[in-house]
Order: structure tokens, then sequence, then C-alpha cells
């Protein structure tokens, strides 16, 4: 065999061996990943063009996209989305902040010890599963219409689902960390400090990207109520005066402020935890 | 008390009287892992010494060194470290794991000092200590890294330094390389053997590995399967003269084909 024909068929050896796509589990070329990515975004954008402007769907009952960049843009220069942004974003922060500023000390000292997680454990678990959105007419009840209830509503659903992560975070640890720190001579709130909180805070921190997400749907709930200011009033907005386009357009709006928020917990994360060991 | 009636021999560094440990497991069963259990290690100042427990994978000699380290408490007799009966850990008794317990978040060197901080002894004092033992494991250039960037011999490296600049009297090792390749456990063993000739510590070190139990101990107590009683106490003749040559010289085998008989002799047909 030729030197050029024995180049040519490990070539074809190795393209045979990276054309498995499909391989179990396995990371997909980067060029080939950044491309699929864009399959059922492009493929959904396509389909709806069609439907609208190949007149397949009425425009009330869906909308063309150019409808909804005007609804959009109608949205920010003539009822102050902008500023409807800042608002809810100020609410989940605040509600996030509040809710954190309990659960996390409370939780790592269930995590940490059995009798306190006994103690609050049979409450706090059916609380669980109780539905978020049935507890709005108790809280207009107690908070009243305005901003502490939806902050109170905020609050409850971050916290009912930050407690329970970071308590088991804080079992998650290994127990030969804790006899480690201990036979180092740590006191029993030294091992809480200084092993406890940092081995578990990277898991408790990534819960902050599924509550974020959990936010913007609850903030829409909490606005629903006597709606004046925030997102919620502009789907509300939307409902009254029957605007399939507005509807459309606080959707994009609220899924990119989503994206947007993620990526940027995301990335403190990698900053914050540098140290951790690739999973 | 046992001080007292000693009188003029070197005092009594560690003397476990007796000891017993039964667990209850989840179920509600009592487990023995430990059975009359009586030992007497005698110091010999300004040397440090090994002393191995040998036994099968379960025995339960994990449990006799969580009991010197105060991690467990006895469930009959005692443990005396320098007379005084053991009520909870102390930092006198320091333990490493087969597991990595490197302190993810902090650097190497914090990992190091991490025993010192906790006592607030100043960052001066501390930089000055780790140093030094930072060196003795030979991990000087890897002060400033994580511990994800290191291997698993460096990893109980750290370990090993983390537990020395405390200088503990007793240094309680629970199988600390199984978990490493061969090669690497012989460099860690020869480093340990070096560390114990210049630290004055006694090392309770627990492995089911015959091989290095002789190459490491000046004594081995040979254990039997759970509950693990003592069988057998050997002494080692070649202290002083351990380096990796003496591993295949005729006098080490025989030692080993000794320690093997005596396990054979109790495994489970």
């Amino acid at each position: 065999m030729s030197g050029e024909a024995r180049e040519s068929g490990k070539k074809a050896e190795d393209s045979a061996r990276k054309t498995d796509y499909f391989a179990l589990r396995t990371p997909l070329p980067k060029g080939v990943s950044f491309w699929l990515g864009f399959v059922a975004p492009v493929g959904v954008l396509l389909a709806w063009c069609v439907a609208t402007y190949g007149g397949l769907a009425p425009p009330d009952f869906l909308p063309s996209p150019t409808e909804v960049v005007r609804g959009t843009l109608q949205l920010f220069m003539q009822y102050e989305l902008g500023s409807a942004i800042l608002i809810s974003t100020r609410r989940i922060a605040l509600a996030f902040f509040l809710a954190s500023a309990l659960a996390l000390p409370l939780g790592v000292l269930m995590g940490s010890f059995e009798p306190l997680n006994r103690i609050f454990e049979p409450v706090m678990a059916p609380l669980r599963y109780m539905p978020i959105s049935a507890f709005i007419p108790l809280l207009i009840l107690w908070f009243g219409i305005y901003e502490k209830q939806k902050i109170a509503f905020l609050f409850l659903g971050v916290f009912v689902y930050l407690l329970p992560v970071v308590v088991s975070a804080i079992r998650a640890v290994p127990d030969e960390l804790i006899q480690t720190s201990l036979t180092l001579g740590a006191t029993k709130g030294q091992v809480v400090r200084t092993v406890l909180v940092p081995a578990a805070l990277p898991e408790i921190f990534d819960s902050f990207r599924v509550m974020n997400a959990i936010s913007w749907t609850y903030v829409i709930l909490a606005e629903a109520v006597n709606p004046e200011r925030g997102l919620g009033y502009m789907v509300e907005l939307a409902r009254t005066h029957q605007k399939a386009s507005w509807s459309f357009a606080g959707l994009l709006v609220i899924g990119g402020i989503g994206l947007t928020t993620d990526f940027i917990i995301r990335g403190i994360s990698q900053t914050l935890f540098r140290w951790r060991e690739a999973a | 008390m046992s001080a007292e009636t000693s009188g003029s021999r070197a005092p009594t560094k560690l003397s476990i009287e007796g000891l017993g440990v039964t667990y209850l497991t989840h179920e509600g069963a009592a487990t023995e892992a430990v059975r009359d259990i009586s030992l007497e290690i005698v110091d010999r100042p300004g040397a440090g010494e090994i002393v191995v427990f040998l036994g099968a994978s379960g025995c339960g000699k994990s449990t006799i060194l969580k009991t010197v380290a105060g991690l467990i408490p006895p469930s009959k007799g005692r443990v005396l470290v320098g007379g005084k009966p053991v009520t909870g850990v102390g930092r006198d008794r320091g333990m490493v794991f087969q597991a990595y317990t490197s302190f993810g978040w902090l650097t190497v060197r914090d990992n190091v000092e991490y025993g010192l901080r906790l006592q607030g002894v100043p960052a001066a004092v501390r930089r000055e200590q780790s140093k030094k033992y930072l060196e003795e494991v030979g991990l000087s250039e890897f002060a400033d890294r994580y511990p994800k960037d290191l291997s698993g011999g460096m990893k109980q490296r750290v370990a090993i330094a983390r537990t020395l600049i405390n200088r503990p009297s007793i240094v309680l090792m629970d199988e600390p390389f199984g978990a490493l390749d061969p090669q690497t456990r012989w460099g860690m063993q020869s480093l340990l053997l070096d560390v114990s000739r210049t630290e004055d510590n006694t090392i309770l070190f627990v492995t089911h590995d015959v091989s290095e139990a002789v190459y490491l101990a000046d004594t081995v107590y040979v254990l039997s399967p759970r509950p693990a009683r003592i069988l057998h106490r050997v002494d080692v003749p070649f202290f002083a003269t351990r380096d990796i040559a003496l591993k295949s010289a005729p006098e080490f085998r025989s030692v080993e084909k000794t320690l093997l008989e005596m396990l054979y002799a109790v495994a489970p047909k």
C-alpha cells in the first residue's frame, strides 16, 4: 500500500469514527453542536412565518412576527415596558434577598443538627405540596393588595423551594470531611462555618438558577393582583385589550430576561466556585 | 493511674484496655465490630514509630482508629492517651482517611494551615510552618493550587502535611494509600517512613496489604475477621534500614510469609 493510500485510508477510518454523533452520552464536535442549536428555533420561526404571512392563521389568533415586534415597541414606548421590567426585577431581587436571609441560616442549622430538622421538617414538608398560588387570597388578607403582598408571595415561593435545597446540600457533605475537621481541632461551630457551609455553597448557588426561573413565573401571578405596574400589568393589559401581539411581546420579553439572568447567575457561579472539581 | 504504676518505665503513649465496640445498625440490630482489644504503646522519645493493624477489609480495624480518635465511643473498656482517658476528639490525635479529604475550596497552603487557623495562630507563623511541612511532603510548588489540580497521591500528601502541622502525638491513618496505584503507593510509603523519622509521633496505620504492613511497621498487630480481635503481635526487625530494595530481600519476604499465614489461618474458607 502506498503512503498516500494509507493516509487516505486512515482519514476514512477517522471520519468513520467521528460520524457516530449518536454514540451514547458523547459530546458533539463544537461546530456541529453550535449549528444544531439553531435547528429548532429556526424551524419554529419558519413555521410561524409560513402560518402568518401565508395567511394560514387569522392575525388576532396568531399575530405575525412583524406584529409582535410592533407590539413590543408599542409596549416600550407607550406603556413603559422598560420601567415595568425594572419594577418586577426589583420585587424579585428583594424577595430573593429576604428568602435567602431566612432559608440559608435555618437550612444550615437544620442540615447540621438533627433535632432542629425534626422540629421544623413536619411544618415544611406539607408546605412544599401546597399550590403556592392558593396562598394569594390569604396573602391579600394579611398584606393587602399592594407591594407587601407581592413581595410576600415571591418570598414564600422562593423560601419553600430554597430551604430543602440548603438542608440536603449540607447533608451531602461527606462524613470524612467533618471527621477530618474535628480531628484537626475544630469545634462544632467551626466545622459548620469552615467545612459544611463552604462545601455546600456551590450546590445551593446552583439552585438559584432554578429559583430564578420560578421567580419570573411567580412574579406574573403576584402582579396579576391589582395590576398597576410591573410585567404582570403588561400581561394583564394584553388580556383586557385582547391583543395577541402584546401577549407574545410579554412572553418574549420575560423569556429573554430569564435567559439573561440565568447567564449572569451561571457566570457568577463559575467565578466564585473556580475551585470545584470537574463533574 | 497507669502513670503511677509505671514508675521509672518510659511513659505509656497509648493504652487500650479491653476495648469493645458494638454498633446499632439502622434496623436496630447490634453488630459487634471490635472485641476485647488490649495493647500498650510505650513512647520512644525522639523517634517516631509506626504500629500497623493488619486485617481483612471490613474486619473492624478502622473502628479501633476511630475510637482512639474519639469519633466513636467505646462500648466496653477504654482508651488512654498519655494516661488520660479519651472522651472525645482532640488535636493531639490527627487522622488521615482513605477517601480524599482535601478541602476543595482552600488552596493547598490553606489546607495545610487549616488546623493552625482554627487555633488563631498568626498568619506569619502559619506561613512559616506550612512552608516547612509542604517541603517535607514535596508540595512546595503546588502551594497556591487548588486540590482539583492534584493527583490522588498529592491529595494524600496534603492530608498528611495538614495533620502533621498540628504536631499530634498520635497520627491515625485509615488505609491512606488504599486508593492509589502501586507506584504512587510505594512513593507514599517511603515518604511516610521519612516523615516518621523526622517527626516524633506514633503512627497507627491500618491496612489489609501485607507487604505495606511489613515495609512500614515497627510492630504489626494481626487482627481477626469481624469482630476484630488481636491474634498476633509481630515485631518487625529492620527499623531504620528500609528502602525499596528491602521489599525483595529474603528476610523481608519471610516476615511477609509469616503474616500471610496468620491471616490465611483465620480467613473464611
